[in-house]
C-alpha cells in the first residue's frame, strides 16, 4: 500500500496533483517498493532554504529536498519530499526543458534519495541521472504543469 | 444547609457579574457622578415654581430672607441712581484767558503780514521809478530782501494757524486794502469775535459729548463753590458752534458779508471748552452711589407663610420663592461636610435610578451592547452631552427649556442602536433633565412626544434626506403639542406662540446636529449605521468593481443571494440593510483563484480534476481567509466582514469530503472531516444566519435541473435541515418560526420562495401525478 499524500503551496496552484502522485508511485513500485507513507510537497524557495540552513548548515537555494523519517533498512518507506517550483521553473529555463518534464524528473529525484540513493560523488550521481533518465522515458509525464 | 448554599450561589453570581462587566460597572459609577456635577440644585427643587401654578403645598418660610428685587426692578433702580449722581466738570478761567491773548495775537500777526506787504509794494514800485536810474540796483536789494521776509512770514503764519491756509478768503484777508484786503475796521471784528466767544464762555462749554451723560444735572466746580446745573443750561462744544454762528449772522446781516465765514472759522479755530470733565471723581461717587442700591425690597419673616397650598401663584409669590431657592443654595454652600454629603447623596441617588432603569433595559434585552463597554460608553457620552447643554442653556445662558435638543439624543441613540433602546434612552434623559430643571412636567411631556416622533421618522434610515423629513415631522409635532399644552393649561397666545419658536428653532437644528455627531461617532467607536451600509451598496465600490471584473460568476452569485437575503430578514424584521450588503461582500476572498470556483468556471477543464480531494479542499476553504484579508485591506466595517467567516461556519466542504470517502471506499482508510471544515466561526447573529441559509439555497437551486417550485421547496427544506442538523445554526438567534418565515410559502410573498420563483420564472402549478411533473 503506497499513500501518498501531496501539499502545494496555494500561491503556486497548476499543478496537477494526481499525475505528480503517479510518478512516485511508479518509481516506488519500479524500485520494488510496496508498503510507502510519502508527503510530497511543492513549496517556494524560502521554505527549501530555511530546511536546507536547519537541516544541512548549508545556504543556498536547493531544487528538492528528501527526509527519510524511519530507517532506511526497513521495508515501509515514511518520509517527505520538498520539491521548490521556483526552482524548477528556472532550471527548465537553462536547460531549456519542458517544466513539467523537469517536475517529473525532481519528483523522481526526490523518490530515489529516499531509497537511500546518494549523489555526493560524481560515480553516485551518475547512476541516479540514468536511473532518472529510465524511468522518464517511461512515463506520460506531460501537462504536470 | 440549604440557606447557606443559595447565599454561596448567590455571593459567587455578584463576583462573576462583577468581573465580568467592571468595565461598564465603572463607566456607569462615572457616568452618574458626572451628571451629578451638573445638577446644582438639590433642596430649593421643592420651591420651583411658574407663574399661575397651583401651590403644592404652603410654603412657610424656614428662617429670615430678604426677597430679591427682580432682575428688571434691580436693573432700573440702578438706572435710576446713575442718573442722580451728577458728572462734575472744572471751569478753567486759565483757558478763556488764553485763548483771548492768541486770538489777540492772530490779529497782530496779520496786520503785521498786511505792513510787510504793502512794503514789498511800495519797494516794487520804486524799482519801477527808478529803472533807468543809479538807485535801480539798491531799489531791487530792497525790494527782494522786503519779498524774502514776507514769505518767511507767510509760512510761519499758515504754519501757527493751519485752518487758514490755502484759502481764498484767508489769503485776502492778509492783504492791505489797497490790494483788495479787509475794506472793515479789523478793530471792530476783532472785538466783535471776542465779544461771541467770551458770551459762550461765560456760560460754559462742555469738553465731552452731551450724549455721553447720563445723569440728569452737572456739577461745576467753579473754584469755590461748587454749582448744579441742568444739563440743558450747558452746551457741549456743537452747541455752542451752533450759538456762535447764529450770533455772528445777527451781527453781519449782510448775507455776502466775509466776515461771517472768517468769523465761524475763527470761532471754531479759538473757542475750546473750558468746563473740563473731572472722570475719576465722577467715577468714584458713581461707583459708591450704586453699591448703595439695596439688592432686596424687603423680608419675609421665619415662620411666615408665603404661599398657601392651593393657592395661584403670583409674581410676587413668585419673587419669595426664587429669593428663598437662592437663599437655601447659598445656605447649602455654608452647609457642614455632614450636609452637604447627604445632599450630594441624594443627587447621586435620585441619577442612579433614573439611568439604571434604562441601563437595566439594555442589559436584559440587549446585552450584546451592554456586553461591549465601547458602546456603554458611547450611550454615556450622549447623557453627559444632553445634560450639560441643558445646564447650559437653562442656568448659565437663561435659554428656553424647550431649546434643549433632546430630539438629538433619540435620534443618535435610534440610528446607532435601534428604536427601541432610542425611546428607553430618550426616556431616562427627559426624566433627567426634566428633574434638573425643577421638577418641569411640561418638559418631560413635550420631550418624550418630540422624542417618540423623532424616533419614529428615522427608525429605518437609509437616505440623508431622512433628516429632511425629520425636520418638518418635528415642525408638526412642535406645533401639536405646543397647541395642547395651550389649551390645556390656559397659556396665552404670546407664550405659545414663543414656546413654538423655541421648538420650531430646536427641531431645525436637532437632525442636522445628529447628523454631524453620528459621522463622528461612527469613526471614532467603529459602529456602523445603515446610512454608511448604503454606501457600500455602491457597485462602483472598489472591492466589488473587482469581483464583477476578476469573478463574474461570483458577482453575480453575490447579488442573487443579496436580494434572497434582504427577503428573508425583511420577513422576520431583521437588518435587511446589512444583510444585502453582507451578501455582496461574502465571497470576495473568490477573487483570489476565481477559476476554481464553479461558478466561474465558463469554459475549459475543471481545475479540480487534476487534484486530490484534500487539496481541493483546502483550496476552497482558502476563500475564507483571503476574504478576511481583502476586506481587512479595504477597510470593511466588522459587522459585514463577519459575514465572511460566517457564512459558511465550521460546515464541511461537501463535495470534495464526499469525493474522498469515494476514494477511500474499498480501503480502510479514514478521512479527516476536520481538513474539509471551514474554520468557522458560526454564525452569531439573525444577518449571518441568514445568509448563510441563503447562499447554500441559492447554489442549491441552481442545481437542480429543470427546477420546479415543489423542487425548490424540497431543496430549500433539505438545506434548511441540512444546517440545522450539523449544529451550524446553534449560535444565531434565529427561531424555528423564524426560519418558518424565510423560507416563506409558495403562494406568499415574503421569505426566500417568493424571490426564487421570480428568479426561476416558475408559475405556481400542483403537479397532479408524477407524469406531468416530468413534463414541465
Amino acid at each position: 500500500m503506497i499513500d501518498v499524500n501531496v501539499e502545494i503551496d496555494l500561491d503556486l496552484l497548476g499543478i496537477d496533483e494526481k499525475k505528480s502522485i503517479n510518478i512516485l508511485k511508479s518509481t516506488l513500485e519500479k524500485e520494488l517498493i510496496s508498503k510507502a507513507k510519502i508527503n510530497l510537497i511543492f513549496a517556494k524557495d524560502e521554505l527549501l532554504n530555511n530546511l536546507k540552513i536547519e537541516y544541512f548548515q548549508k545556504d543556498h537555494l536547493t531544487d528538492v529536498i528528501a527526509f527519510r523519517i524511519n530507517n532506511y533498512t526497513d521495508t515501509e518507506v515514511e518520509g517527505e519530499i520538498y520539491i521548490s517550483l521556483e526552482r524548477a521553473i528556472d532550471n527548465a529555463k537553462e536547460y531549456d526543458e519542458e517544466i513539467s518534464k523537469e517536475l517529473a524528473r525532481l519528483i523522481i529525484h526526490g523518490t530515489l534519495h529516499l531509497l537511500n540513493y546518494k549523489d555526493s560523488t560524481e560515480e553516485e550521481k551518475l547512476i541516479m541521472t540514468k536511473l532518472e533518465n529510465k524511468y522518464l522515458k517511461d512515463f506520460d509525464w506531460n501537462k504536470i504543469f | 444547609m440549604i440557606r447557606k448554599n443559595n447565599s454561596q450561589s448567590l455571593v459567587e453570581r455578584i463576583r462573576i457579574f462583577l468581573s465580568n462587566n467592571y468595565k461598564q460597572i465603572s463607566i456607569l459609577i462615572s457616568l452618574t457622578i458626572i451628571l451629578s456635577l451638573f445638577f446644582q440644585r438639590g433642596r430649593s427643587l421643592q420651591y420651583s415654581y411658574n407663574i399661575d401654578d397651583i401651590a403644592r403645598e404652603p410654603i412657610i418660610a424656614p428662617y429670615n430672607f430678604p426677597i430679591l428685587k427682580t432682575k428688571v426692578k434691580l436693573e432700573e433702580d440702578l438706572n435710576n441712581t446713575l442718573k442722580a449722581e451728577p458728572f462734575i466738570f472744572n471751569r478753567k478761567q486759565e483757558i478763556v484767558d488764553k485763548q483771548s491773548s492768541n486770538l489777540s495775537s492772530f490779529f497782530l500777526f496779520s496786520n503785521d503780514i498786511r505792513l510787510v506787504n504793502k512794503d514789498l509794494l511800495n519797494s516794487r514800485n520804486l524799482v519801477y521809478d527808478y529803472r533807468y536810474t543809479d538807485k535801480f540796483l539798491e531799489a531791487k536789494s530792497i525790494a527782494s530782501s522786503d519779498s524774502a521776509s514776507l514769505s518767511q512770514k507767510v509760512i510761519e503764519f499758515y504754519k501757527l494757524y493751519s485752518f487758514a491756509k490755502d484759502k481764498e478768503d484767508w489769503n485776502k484777508f492778509l492783504m492791505p486794502v489797497s490790494q483788495g484786503g479787509p475794506q472793515y475796521s479789523l478793530k471792530e471784528f476783532q472785538k466783535d469775535i471776542l465779544q461771541i466767544c467770551r458770551n459762550r464762555w461765560a456760560i460754559g462749554i462742555l469738553d465731552i459729548n452731551e450724549s455721553i451723560i447720563v445723569s440728569n444735572q452737572l456739577t461745576v466746580d467753579n473754584g469755590d463753590i461748587p454749582i448744579l446745573y441742568s444739563l440743558s443750561e450747558l452746551d457741549d462744544l456743537n452747541e455752542a458752534w451752533t450759538e456762535a454762528k447764529k450770533e455772528i449772522t445777527s451781527i453781519y446781516n449782510d448775507e455776502n458779508d466775509i466776515r461771517r465765514e472768517l468769523g465761524y472759522d475763527l470761532i471754531v479755530e479759538f473757542m475750546i471748552p473750558n468746563l473740563i470733565y473731572d472722570k475719576q471723581t465722577t467715577e468714584r461717587r458713581q461707583n459708591a452711589s450704586l453699591d448703595r442700591v439695596p439688592r432686596s425690597k424687603g423680608i419675609v419673616l421665619k415662620d411666615e407663610m408665603i404661599v398657601d397650598a392651593n393657592q395661584r401663584i403670583n409674581e410676587e409669590d413668585l419673587q419669595k420663592l426664587q429669593s428663598l431657592a437662592v437663599e437655601i443654595s447659598k445656605e447649602n454652600r455654608t452647609l457642614g461636610l455632614k450636609d452637604t454629603f447627604i445632599t450630594y447623596m441624594g443627587r447621586l441617588l435620585i441619577i442612579g435610578i433614573l439611568i439604571s432603569y434604562f441601563f437595566t433595559f439594555l442589559s436584559i434585552f440587549r446585552s450584546h451592547i451592554f456586553e461591549k463597554w465601547q458602546m456603554l460608553l458611547v450611550i454615556a457620552i450622549i447623557y453627559v452631552f444632553i445634560i450639560i447643554i441643558a445646564n447650559l442653556f437653562v442656568y448659565q445662558l437663561d435659554f428656553s427649556e424647550f431649546l434643549i435638543p433632546i430630539t438629538v439624543a433619540a435620534m443618535l441613540l435610534t440610528i446607532l442602536f435601534d428604536a427601541r433602546i432610542g425611546f428607553m434612552g430618550t426616556t431616562s434623559i427627559v426624566l433627567l433633565v426634566g428633574i434638573m430643571i425643577g421638577n418641569n412636567l411640561e418638559f418631560i411631556v413635550t420631550g418624550l412626544f418630540m422624542s417618540s416622533i423623532a424616533i419614529y421618522t428615522v427608525r429605518r434610515i437609509r437616505t440623508r434626506s431622512k433628516f429632511i423629513t425629520a425636520i418638518f415631522s418635528l415642525i408638526g409635532a412642535s406645533i401639536i403639542i405646543v397647541l395642547s399644552h395651550g389649551l390645556f393649561i390656559g397659556h396665552n397666545f404670546s407664550t405659545m406662540g414663543a414656546d413654538l419658536g423655541y421648538l420650531i428653532v430646536n427641531s431645525i437644528f436637532s437632525p442636522i446636529i445628529t447628523y454631524g455627531l453620528i459621522i463622528i461617532l461612527e469613526v471614532s467607536f467603529g459602529i456602523t449605521t445603515d446610512l454608511s451600509l448604503v454606501e457600500l451598496l455602491d457597485f462602483n465600490h472598489p472591492l466589488l468593481k473587482r469581483l464583477q471584473q476578476e469573478a463574474n460568476g461570483t458577482f453575480n452569485h453575490s447579488v442573487v443571494v443579496g436580494n434572497l437575503a434582504e427577503a428573508c430578514s425583511d420577513a422576520i424584521n431583521a437588518r435587511s440593510l446589512l444583510c444585502r450588503v453582507g451578501a455582496y461582500y461574502h465571497d470576495l476572498g473568490k477573487m483570489e483563484r476565481p477559476e476554481y470556483y464553479i461558478e466561474n468556471q465558463f469554459m475549459g477543464d475543471n481545475k479540480h480534476d487534476s487534484l486530490t480531494p484534500a487539496m481541493s479542499a483546502k483550496i476552497i476553504r482558502k476563500h475564507v481567509i483571503d476574504g478576511l484579508k481583502l476586506a481587512n485591506d479595504y477597510g470593511l466595517p466588522n459587522i459585514v466582514s463577519d459575514f465572511i467567516p460566517m457564512h459558511h461556519g465550521t460546515s464541511r466542504v461537501e463535495y470534495f469530503y464526499r469525493m474522498a470517502l469515494e476514494a477511500v471506499k474499498d480501503t480502510d482508510e479514514k478521512v479527516d472531516d476536520s481538513a474539509y471544515r471551514y474554520p468557522g466561526p458560526k454564525p452569531n447573529t439573525k444577518e449571518t444566519g441568514i445568509l448563510m441559509i441563503c447562499e447554500a439555497v441559492e447554489a442549491a437551486v441552481r442545481s437542480i435541473k429543470n427546477p420546479d417550485i415543489l423542487k425548490i421547496e424540497a431543496m430549500v427544506d433539505k438545506v434548511i435541515k441540512g444546517r440545522l442538523e450539523d449544529g451550524q445554526l446553534d449560535e444565531c438567534p434565529l427561531t424555528l418560526d423564524d426560519l418558518r418565515k424565510i423560507k416563506g410559502t409558495v403562494d406568499g410573498n415574503s421569505g426566500m420562495i417568493p424571490v426564487l420563483r421570480g428568479i426561476y420564472h416558475i408559475r405556481i402549478e400542483y403537479p397532479e401525478n408524477d407524469t406531468s411533473s416530468d413534463n414541465t
